[in-house]
């Protein structure tokens, strides 16, 4: 049973904001080490999807699932917020990394990296440094351990975020367009990073308009449009042969961006 | 007029803005905290303190206390009572601080499983310090010049000692326009100290 089960489950997952549906009735598993981008039209839910993951956001219904663990508590037929212990735990195992980084603008590199591993998991000073610093020269920029996210380009900060989030030795990592904004010509620094990672066996959720590297590195490929998946499957066949129309048109029209 | 009398009167403009900034910006967080507490009551009470606090003029404040409650001397009067409203305009300065920090900070505070408490007090509240500094400087320097309404209730600061060395010269010329530019040289003062602070403040990581 324990290899069947997927690490990763939404189950019938529905997320409205008022009178405007986001995510209708959405299911998706991940594999242990999976890697699957989650492609679509700005708007289609893809951010959404996410931010329910990590509950940033409570679905409206529905069931996300870590490890079999069911994440999201009801009480009454409502969504509620998990208790602070509870919503801790969750976030440990789910890591996140951000369009826009969010690196701490009052900490340098190393202090970020640290900080959040003091904070979250109480590591000591000591640890929390060593494996900054060995988090920092994996992704490249041990040489920018001090400096402040204001110093640094977009790509270098991207990367300073996932080691970041790395630090806390999530189960699976949940990428939402992380190379949006960032420079065309800086982006690729980060995508080395995801694809080394998704080689060791990282459970990865990425939303990207990156269609290069979801079809090198994600396993699957999913269309999330108005709220639903459209369709998925091994990367480079949805990728190469879309089944719907609309698949079409959306690659059709990234192609020509 | 009699020059000797300013350095004192010097003194305790100072004394009255130093020690009401002081305890302004202390009492300050404590009412923005409140402001922003889970609990209803605590906010009301700090919606309630700014808006009095700040909806009176201060001089009815300090007539108020000191001749309606009559239990401090002149001088203690006028820093509570200049400690009190500045405490109401700092939380405000403060709050605006506070919401202008980009949300995408808390975001991921959030999603790195930081408690709350930590991440406001080692991430929020230092960027919101530093955007709000200069509001606060600037506050400071204000209140360099309302501590004046000090000389009402008889503290002998720069205004009290000018109005009466005019009264009994009969020139109103000189008194003033010395106490005038002391109170412009220590509002100077305060605008460049207070400028290297922030920037200290600051340190590397706004500039880009």
């Amino acid at each position: 049973m324990e290899a069947t089960r997927p690490q990763l489950a939404v189950k019938d997952l529905s997320k409205s904001f008022g009178d405007h549906t986001v995510l209708s009735h959405l299911d998706l598993h991940l594999d242990r080490g999976e890697v699957v981008a989650l492609i679509g039209p700005s708007g289609g839910g893809k951010s959404t999807l996410l931010r329910c993951l990590n509950q940033l956001e409570l679905p409206t219904s529905g069931q996300v699932e870590l490890d079999g663990q069911e994440l999201v508590a009801y009480r009454g037929g409502r969504a509620v917020a998990s208790s602070p212990k509870a919503l801790q735990k969750i976030r440990r195992q789910v890591g996140m990394v951000f369009q826009q980084f969010n690196l701490f603008a009052n900490m340098t590199a190393e202090q970020n990296i640290v900080f959040a591993q003091r904070a979250a998991l109480g590591t000591s000073k000591d640890e929390a440094h060593a494996r900054a610093r060995a988090l920092l020269d994996r992704v490249g920029l041990a040489h920018k351990a001090g400096s402040h996210p204001a110093q640094l380009s977009g790509g270098q900060q991207q990367r300073v975020a996932i080691a970041r989030s790395l630090a806390l030795d999530p189960a699976v990592m949940l990428f939402d367009e992380p190379t949006s904004a960032i420079d065309p010509e800086m982006r690729s620094e980060v995508l080395a990073v995801m694809r080394e990672l998704a080689e060791g066996g990282m459970t990865m959720l990425v939303s990207t308009h990156e269609m290069g590297f979801a079809k090198q590195a994600s396993d699957r490929t999913v269309f999330l449009c108005d709220g639903g998946i459209l369709e998925q499957g091994p990367s480079r066949q949805l990728l190469d042969e879309p089944q719907h129309d609309r698949t079409r048109q959306f690659l059709r029209a990234l192609a020509e961006a | 007029m009699d020059f000797s009398l300013l350095p004192e009167a010097m003194l305790l403009t100072v004394e009255i803005t130093l020690a009401a900034m002081g305890i302004g910006m202390v009492l300050g967080v404590l009412v923005v905290v409140a402001r922003r507490s889970r609990f209803r009551v605590l906010r009301a009470v700090a919606v309630v303190w700014t808006d009095v606090v700040r909806g009176v003029p201060p001089l009815v404040w300090l007539m108020l206390v000191f001749l309606g409650i009559g239990l401090f001397t002149a001088l203690g009067t006028a820093i509570i009572v200049f400690g009190l409203v500045a405490s109401a305009y700092c939380a405000e300065i403060y709050r605006s601080g506070l919401e202008a920090v980009p949300r995408g900070q808390t975001e991921a505070l959030a999603a790195l499983a930081v408690p709350a408490r930590t991440g406001q007090l080692r991430v929020v509240a230092p960027q919101a310090a530093v955007i709000a500094a200069p509001a606060v400087l600037s506050y400071a320097i204000g209140l360099v010049k309302d501590s004046s309404l000090a000389s009402v209730i008889g503290v002998a600061e720069l205004t009290f000692v000018a109005n009466r060395a005019a009264n009994r010269t009969g020139d109103g010329i000189t008194p003033f326009v010395t106490v005038g530019v002391l109170y412009l040289l220590f509002s100077l003062l305060l605008a460049v100290a207070g400028k290297l602070g922030t920037q200290r403040l600051e340190g590397r990581w706004r500039t880009r």
